[in-house]
């Protein structure tokens, strides 16, 4: 009767991992992907091609526009399109949340755990376990010169910076972690979760845009829904429009395509503009961030490293500064860094001081800092044309968090011997909570087992169901979630494979 | 249709990216050495570059043409080719100071960088490129395919194929 028992829209963090583990179980599942497929033999290290092949086009938040001019500052919002999603492209750094942050997540949206309890981080402790196995997560200790250089300038200012934990194996050879890795040592979605999944049966469609969910009415259920999901509408490479059925259907586009999923399906129409469905694309976090680039006298050739092998975590939580510092970021190649780089203003540079930066790049080491954020941005769709803008104030707060974060980054960078410093435009990679969990219609789409409350089969499992924002790099929590929402749909408590 | 660039620029906008691009990406003081944009052909990786853009953005761009137009005009009473090197630059950051054409430039801008720092010459240079000037080697070197084949221009001269 259906084609699939599950299909999955989206192949980075969670819908690689969810179709590993459903394939796994013995579902029959399809995963969708906008981007191409690509692998270990096809990433050269060549910036342009990376940028094109796997990296979606960059866009902006439109602060200015959204506010009539009260909001002057823009963010660049980056993620990965291709198979593996952004763990393809990402700096694969796999830190846990801290416990404060999934506390906060009951406070947001009453998320709670299996017997009905607010969700607190002891619940989450075997699910990180298990994709910590699954993914090779180890402390990455094999620092570069430009890590041990500021290592040296924290210490001096007494600070201790710390090794980040790492999608990576032993075999990292240090290079092109934004570009794919060549080596195959990063164990992003595509190695650890999608080629395997290939060989338990999974179908992987590749350059193929999902354009809706398909939705039906049905039999009111015990939860009081009245539709149902059973299947997409997609565009195939030739661009050909299809439709395949399913029992069950789950977004992982990212959190920021997961809305305008449905936001294309007419979801809320559909429903009849409930409470929950009224929150999708609301509650926008991103981790705001900006690089510090510092120019020392060593020739660091800061290309050839791995993008952020050390972080300094004491400033991260909110009350305690609300701002962390990974390093030594300097995009890993000429291309990337020129676009970026800024000077002390935020003026992207242009002209002969351009040139000279970059004739200086072998000499650069840099900072990435994010900061504690809100969940105050906002997704917008305008139907008509189909086009989705975004809105992310960066206020007052997250611009001294952020120049607190550049003083005491530069007063490092400045103990260890750098002699001009850089910024670049603000930035990031880490956009959550579009479509939130929890048990609060009101302020959530999905319930704690990530099921649509106003739509059953339909599943929403990506950086969008975060409730609030995490002080750390959250691809490891969706990994995590993930996990969860597999560990349910695989077993009994889930009848839709019955 | 055109044999030689510009494939989708008229001339004037050609000649109007080429001055933008060297006021980005200047070259040194011996151009042979340090070559800059104008040097290496990005307006040439500009033009193909455009061919494949979406409506809106090819709009955005022509938008960011007539701005810069026009600011010249007002500050400087000539067209941004003719305009001095510092009055260019001059101009290029007011607009991209401005919040409002912010995002235009900062993408007319990248797409220039695109046509420099990616290591692209076009069919009739054959001096250093960024790269050089840079010292920009890598680990891997024979796994880097550069691949510009989706350039019009790359794809008409043998020489580069």
């Amino acid at each position: 009767m259906y084609d699939y028992d599950v299909i999955i829209v989206g192949s980075g963090a969670a819908g690689g991992a969810l179709a590993f583990k459903l394939s796994h179980s013995g579902k029959k599942v399809a995963l969708f992907e906008k981007g191409g497929g690509y692998s270990t033999g096809d990433f050269t290290r060549f910036e342009l091609t990376a940028y094109r092949n796997l990296w979606a086009e960059p866009r902006f938040t439109s602060n200015f526009e959204l506010t009539q001019g009260r909001l002057k500052k823009e963010i660049a919002l980056g993620m990965g399109s291709c198979v593996g999603g952004s763990t393809t492209i990402f700096t694969a750094v796999a830190q846990r949340a801290f416990p404060e942050n999934i506390e906060r997540w009951y406070r947001e949206t009453k998320v709670v755990n299996e017997n009905g309890e607010p969700l607190n981080i002891s619940d989450l402790e075997d699910n990180y376990r298990t994709v910590e196995a699954e993914t090779s997560v180890r402390p990455y200790t094999d620092w570069d010169k430009g890590v041990q250089l500021l290592s040296h300038g924290f210490r001096k200012i007494g600070l201790q910076i710390e090794p980040v934990n790492a999608y990576i194996t032993k075999e990292c050879d240090h290079s092109g972690c934004l570009f794919g890795c060549p080596t195959g040592a990063k164990k992003g979605s595509l190695l650890a979760y999608i080629i395997p999944a290939i060989y338990n049966g999974l179908e992987l469609y590749t350059k193929c845009f999902v354009k809706k969910v398909l939705i039906r009415k049905t039999k009111e259920d015990w939860l009081g829904r009245k539709f149902e999901a059973y299947g997409i509408r997609y565009l195939d490479e030739q661009g050909n429009e299809k439709e395949l059925t399913s029992k069950v259907v789950i977004l992982s586009a990212g959190a920021l395509e997961t809305p305008l999923i449905l936001f294309r399906s007419e979801y809320a129409e559909v429903v009849g503009y409930t409470e929950s469905a009224m929150q999708i694309g609301k509650n926008l976090a991103v981790n705001t961030g900006t690089i510090l680039f510092g120019v020392f006298d060593e020739v660091l050739n800061n290309w050839d490293i791995h993008p952020l092998s050390a972080h300094l975590l004491d400033f991260a939580l909110e009350e305690k500064g609300g701002f962390l510092l990974e390093m030594s970021e300097t995009m890993e190649g000429p291309l990337g860094f020129s676009q970026v780089v800024t000077d002390e203003s935020g003026m992207p540079l242009i002209g002969e001081r351009l040139q000279m930066v970059l004739k200086n790049y072998n000499r650069v080491a840099g900072i990435f800092i994010s900061i504690h954020d809100s969940n105050d941005g906002e997704i917008y769709w305008n139907s008509k044309i189909e086009e989705a803008k975004y809105l992310k104030p960066i206020t007052c707060a997250d611009e001294r968090r952020i120049e607190k974060a550049v003083m005491l980054s530069k007063d490092a960078m400045m103990a260890a011997g750098a002699k001009e410093f850089y910024r670049s435009i603000y930035l990031s990679h880490h956009a959550q909570g579009t479509c939130r969990i929890g048990e609060d219609k009101s302020r959530s789409v999905a319930n704690s087992n990530f099921e649509a409350h106003d739509c059953a089969r339909l599943f929403i499992c990506d950086g969008s169901s975060i409730p609030s924002v995490l002080d750390v790099n959250p691809s490891l929590t969706i990994y995590a979630l993930a996990d969860r929402l597999a560990k349910y749909l695989n077993s009994e408590r889930c009848k839709y494979f019955a | 249709m055109n044999d030689k660039p510009p494939y989708a620029l008229t001339q004037e906008e050609y000649e109007l990216i080429e001055a933008i691009a060297d006021t980005i990406i200047p070259p040194g003081k011996d151009p042979a050495k340090e070559p800059g944009a104008k040097q290496v052909g990005t307006k040439n990786y500009f033009d193909s570059r455009f061919l494949e853009l979406s409506e809106s953005e090819k709009i955005a761009i022509r938008r960011c043409f007539s701005l810069l137009e026009k600011k010249c005009l007002s500050l400087c009473g000539t067209r941004f080719k003719d305009a001095r090197r510092e009055d260019r630059e001059s101009i290029l950051n007011i607009l991209l100071s401005n919040p409002e054409s912010f995002k235009d430039f900062f993408k007319l801008r990248a797409i220039c960088l695109e046509g420099y720092y990616s290591d692209y010459k076009d069919p009739w240079y054959h001096g250093p490129t960024a790269w050089d000037i840079i010292g920009f080697k890598i680990k891997n070197v024979s796994f880097m395919k550069k691949d510009f084949s989706f350039l019009k221009v790359y794809n008409t001269y043998s020489e580069r194929k």
